[in-house]
């Protein structure tokens, strides 16, 4: 395995046209192409899964569109019908954030994805949109265990906290609480009970949005126990440093991203070659 | 019509003029419909405003200091330069590879890849000489596929021989003279022909949102530009060391000649997508402009002023005249530009009857749209201390965020719709002519090229250009929802409408930001766009050599490194050759 150094910018870049190759509309590709490489910095291996799960994204992209049925007006289920998250994942934070801004906290719960592609850069959209978000997933495919990942725009920038549910809700009700977005109805939106347990089922998962703030920012209590039992992390600055120096990417990835780019490229023929810019040397030159 | 200034153009407006000025300025500027059209926007000349002259008044004034520092080259054209560049406390490198020459014209097309005659890296500080070394490594595989490079550096300079004229100077310097006159100017002025700049994270290059906010080229299109500078400087020291290297007693290029020489650029139509996908860029440029232009017009007539266009228009026009290139026939053939400034300028003078700079312009809408359009460049300049603050909207106008609103109404979407986009939503797209055509990436290094519908391929893959038919699909799909319903529902249920939402909500506001023509119409005319583009970068004598393809000059005539270093304050631009000074003047 040989890792190279590609641009933030390089990705999107070539992402606009790799993610088109795989089925991707065109008016939906500037911002997948964005969360895509989000991810990478946040998650990594999203590059790895173009390659690895090509033809299964690409079957993705051609299945039923997603439904939306909201329960109550803090919950809702969106059936992914089988497409990836990178394609729901956007669409989801839309609709999360524009609820969350006009009438408050919701939960929507996701069901029926391909998978969870996309997640962190998805989240940190709707943070950057001044929505704290909270998701509760699947920690990986071999693990009963939920994850999950609070993300909020603080006064330095976007930050998340992470934790598993190994100990219950207490945890996730304590990083709430830490960052300010405590309220009566907390325990409400959070996933309980039997029937709202998401269960072993593959790719599922909550996203919880709070209603809109400028900042949150992170109790000192909290700042203890984040080596101990939570992760955090700083997505502003992961996000600065990864402009500024690159990402480290399996080679074999970055070459991928591109053989997909050009299969948006029209072959070549003595019609296309007349039909370029130039047209003959120049008299001058 | 009144206009809405972007918050920092008003604020700036009113600090450098007062608010009473600022609204009379706002009298003078020009609507959306009369601006944004293909034709006026490919009359646009490059002004002060360009992103050329700003990065070179900023250069002068702050004494940016370039220094060759080695310089190792062959007789037969191998060589390898290396720069060090210090401004405002920050030093950083550049370093040219130079190949001999293999006979072959390239005119600096994508699709010519990595064959060409030079490459140059612009790094973001010092490198150590290993990674000087690599640098040049990766530059000898001449692979478009192998060549890689990391966030260290801002980008690659690839550049062209001028196939007729590079060969005569390093002759005449071997031979021990000077070029003989006339030779340079007949070529276009320029030795060296950038062959796209690839930066911004291309081949793994540094991101620009990743430049050091206190860079100096940390503005944007600066790394771009200053490539091309040291491209120009890059020719000089190159043609200088092949003819020591033929003759220890070879002359040196003169200044004076020196100064003359430009670095050649030959654009496409890839440029037009990049206009398309970035509107605010084009916001930002024009209303930089027009505001200019508008303080400009609202302006008296003094002596000073009057002496000073009369100066420039004289200049213009001899400029205009030494450019003596075959063009197409939609474009105002540069000597009659030249005969339009000269009358101009002989209308203008104390005594004349304009009360106003904008007098004037109306006066000249008896002429063409280019000689009026050189004229508004020519106004900006008389107001300085206005338009080189407003150039300071440059990169904040740039970093305008583009996101959905979610929480937008449907009905507060339609009518942003029924609001800016009139114009679009009433055009009528029925007719195949008004789609005859879509633009696409070839498999020959993804160059930008235009097909037809039906005939061509690969329409499913089409680059976006049309913005009209995307402004009436959001409109069409936005009629079938109730008023109230967010735009966040919308989004679910169609995210392929997220660049038209997303389009439509941070526009609102901008002056200037969508161009008004159809881009995929049959008649269209691609090189329009491309000489704007240009022309905002600072281009001079753009000559389209088809509908879809246009060349010119940058930096013509700008001060030697030497002459930066001393901190000059000379008014470089529209120089006229050397040996041809006298001539051409009377």
């Amino acid at each position: 395995m040989t890792n190279i150094s590609a641009a933030m910018s390089e990705i999107t870049r070539v992402a606009w046209w790799s993610l088109r190759a795989l089925g991707c509309p065109i008016g939906a590709v500037e911002r997948m192409a964005k969360v895509l490489a989000i991810s990478e910095v946040l998650e990594g291996e999203c590059l790895e899964a173009l390659r690895h799960d090509e033809g299964k994204l690409i079957e993705s992209f051609k299945a039923d569109e997603p439904q939306f049925v909201r329960k109550n007006v803090q919950y809702g289920i969106v059936d992914a019908s089988g497409r990836t998250f990178l394609d729901i994942g956007p669409r989801t934070v839309d609709l999360l954030t524009g609820i969350a801004k006009t009438s408050g906290a919701v939960r929507i719960r996701v069901r029926n994805a391909s998978d969870l592609l996309g997640l962190s850069g998805a989240c940190a959209l709707a943070a950057h949109r001044g929505i704290p978000v909270l998701s509760i997933a699947m920690d990986d495919r071999t693990s009963s265990q939920l994850r999950w990942t609070l993300y909020v725009n603080t006064p330095s920038g976007i930050q998340t906290v992470s934790g598993s549910t190994g100990d219950g809700q207490s945890a996730i009700l304590a990083t709430l609480r830490s960052a300010g977005i405590a309220s009566a109805s907390l325990t409400d939106l959070l996933p309980a009970g039997e029937q709202d347990e998401i269960g072993d089922e593959p790719f599922a998962l909550d996203l919880i949005g709070f209603a809109p703030r400028e900042t949150c920012e992170f109790g000192a209590d909290l700042a203890n126990r984040a080596n101990a039992e939570l992760h955090w992390t700083d997505v502003s600055a992961a996000l600065r440093d990864a402009y500024a120096n690159g990402i480290s990417v399996e080679a074999s990835n970055l070459k991928f991203l591109y053989e997909l780019e050009t299969r948006a490229w029209a072959p070549s023929s003595e019609r296309s070659r007349l039909q370029a810019g130039f047209g003959a040397p120049s008299p001058a030159s | 019509m009144q206009f809405d200034l972007p918050p920092f153009v008003r604020d700036a407006a009113m600090e450098v003029i007062g608010a009473a000025s600022v609204e009379r300025m706002k009298r003078y500027m020009r609507p959306a419909e009369e601006v944004m059209r293909g034709p006026t926007m490919g009359s646009m000349k490059a002004s002060r405003v360009s992103f050329a002259y700003v990065l070179a008044r900023r250069m002068m004034e702050e004494r940016w200091c370039i220094t060759l520092e080695s310089c190792q080259c062959s007789a037969n054209g191998q060589g390898r330069l290396q720069y060090r560049i210090s401004a405002r406390g920050v030093d950083f490198s550049y370093i040219a590879r130079a190949y001999e020459w293999d006979g072959k014209e390239k005119v600096g097309r994508r699709s010519d890849g990595a064959n060409r005659d030079m490459f140059g890296a612009l790094f973001l500080g010092m490198p150590s000489p290993e990674r000087v070394e690599q640098e040049f490594a990766t530059f000898d595989l001449k692979s478009v596929e192998a060549m890689r490079t990391d966030s260290a550096v801002l980008g690659w300079t690839p550049a062209n021989r001028s196939a007729r004229i590079f060969d005569h100077v390093v002759e005449a310097l071997a031979a021990g003279h000077q070029p003989e006159p006339g030779l340079i100017g007949s070529a276009s002025g320029y030795l060296l022909r950038n062959g796209g700049f690839q930066g911004s994270g291309r081949n793994g290059s540094a991101a620009y949102p990743g430049i050091p906010h206190d860079h100096p080229l940390g503005h944007p299109f600066f790394a771009d530009l200053f490539g091309l500078y040291m491209v120009r400087q890059v020719s000089i020291d190159l043609v200088n060391a092949i003819a020591k290297a033929r003759n220890p007693n070879a002359v040196r290029l003169s200044d004076e000649i020196a100064s003359y020489l430009a670095v050649g650029n030959s654009s496409g139509q890839g440029m037009c997508v990049a206009l398309q996908r970035w509107p605010h860029w084009v916001s930002t440029w024009l209303t930089v402009r027009e505001v200019s232009l508008a303080y400009a017009k609202s302006m008296p007539l003094d002596t000073q002023s009057v002496q000073r266009l009369r100066e420039l228009l004289s200049r213009v026009a001899a400029y205009y005249d030494t450019v003596g290139v075959a063009t197409e026939d939609y474009v105002v053939p540069n000597k009659v530009i030249a005969a339009n400034l000269r009358t101009l300028r002989n209308g203008i003078n104390e005594t004349s009857e304009y009360l106003l700079w904008d007098d004037v312009a109306n006066a000249a809408k008896v002429f063409d749209l280019e000689t009026q359009e050189q004229l508004n460049s020519l106004l900006i300049d008389l107001y300085p201390s206005l338009s080189d603050r407003l150039a300071d909207y440059l990169p904040v106008g740039a970093a305008r965020e583009r996101d959905v609103q979610p929480e937008m109404s449907i009905g507060e979407l339609k009518s942003l719709l029924r609001r800016n986009y009139r114009w679009a939503l009433g055009y009528d797209m029925r007719q195949s002519k008004t789609r005859q055509h879509f633009w696409y990436h070839s498999v020959d290094n993804g160059e930008q090229r235009r097909g037809e519908r039906i005939i061509d391929p690969h329409e499913e893959f089409e680059s976006f250009i049309d913005h009209i038919g995307l402004i009436q699909r959001l409109s069409c799909v936005a009629a079938t929802y109730d008023h109230d319903i967010t735009v966040g529902d919308l989004m679910f249920a169609h995210p392929d409408l997220e660049m038209a939402v997303s389009r439509v909500q941070y526009l609102a506001g901008l002056p200037y930001a969508e161009i008004r023509d159809n881009l995929i119409h049959k008649d269209f005319i691609p090189a329009h766009l491309i000489r704007f583009f240009l022309a905002s970068l600072g281009i001079e004598c753009s000559t389209p050599l088809s509908i879809r393809y246009v060349r010119g000059v940058f930096f013509q005539g700008i001060p030697l490194p030497a002459e930066l270093a001393n901190g000059t304050d000379r008014d470089w631009r529209y120089p006229v050759e050397p040996a041809a000074q006298t001539e051409t003047l009377s």
